[in-house]
């Protein structure tokens, strides 16, 4: 986490150390088992922690995430593209974002979830879609790529 | 530039992004605290009328809601680029900074 130095800690009522808590909108537009691809709208540091919530499947699901890379989409004005990476800081229950994902990519969310209407997870034509498969690459797909 | 532990999985294309949010903690130096108005020193920067949160954890994670009234930059003694945040509480808020100051 970004820390300011506790050196510039005063005694008295003032100078002491707190959190601040910051709610960045972001949509989750990739998926895979160890991490995501959000689109923000202002920049978030490589190395920044947080909470990421995101409701699939008609449940609030929840995990801490670690930015991995964040770089202005090109052409879409103030939008960033995040790479995030899934850290396994919880335990893996039902309302965990990675479990989402496993059930998704695995094709047991019908068995595992009942179909919720406001239900917005969809991997395209098929039951899956692979977008780029295994890559080694840094950059994010083009968006070209999105096939929508 | 390291990249053990990127793209060993792969990735799937929502066909419809899901909105969501992140929530990201930083930690801050208090410089005031009143019942009107709390100022801070943020290592980020925060948009006027963003609404966040301070937790003081002299009085046991105590939360205080404010939204953001003023964020401007500064250099702090090391040299780094520091934010000063001029946060006004929102209703509810007042009461807790002021517990919170009497806590102390």
């Amino acid at each position: 986490m970004n820390g300011t130095p506790r050196a510039t800690r005063r005694s008295g009522g003032h100078g002491h150390v707190a959190t601040l808590v910051r709610s960045v909108p972001v949509r989750l537009v990739e998926i895979s088992r160890g991490g995501c691809r959000l689109e923000c709208p202002r920049r978030l540091e490589s190395g920044t922690n947080g909470l990421l919530a995101v409701e699939l499947a008609g449940l609030l699901r929840v995990d801490d995430i670690r930015v991995a890379r964040c770089q202005q989409r090109p052409g879409a004005g103030s939008v960033f593209q995040i790479g995030a990476e899934l850290l396994k800081t919880r335990r893996l229950g039902r309302r965990t974002i990675r479990i989402a994902v496993g059930d998704i990519i695995s094709g047991t969310r019908a068995s595992a979830y009942a179909p919720h209407p406001s239900e917005t997870m969809s991997l395209g034509d098929g039951p899956q879609k692979e977008v780029n498969g295994r890559s080694d690459g840094r950059a994010p797909p083009l968006m070209s790529d999105r096939g929508s | 530039m390291p990249t053990l532990g990127r793209r060993r999985h792969p990735r799937y294309l929502l066909h419809q992004p899901v909105e969501g949010n992140v929530r990201v903690r930083d930690e801050v130096t208090i410089v005031s605290l009143g019942d009107r108005e709390i100022v801070v020193v943020s290592p980020e920067a925060c948009r006027p009328d963003e609404n966040v949160s301070l937790e003081i954890p002299n009085s046991g994670r105590f939360r205080v809601n404010a939204k953001v009234a003023e964020s401007r930059p500064l250099v702090a003694e090391d040299g780094a680029i520091r934010h000063r945040l001029r946060l006004v509480p929102s209703s509810g808020g007042t009461e807790a900074a002021a517990a919170a100051e009497e806590r102390r």
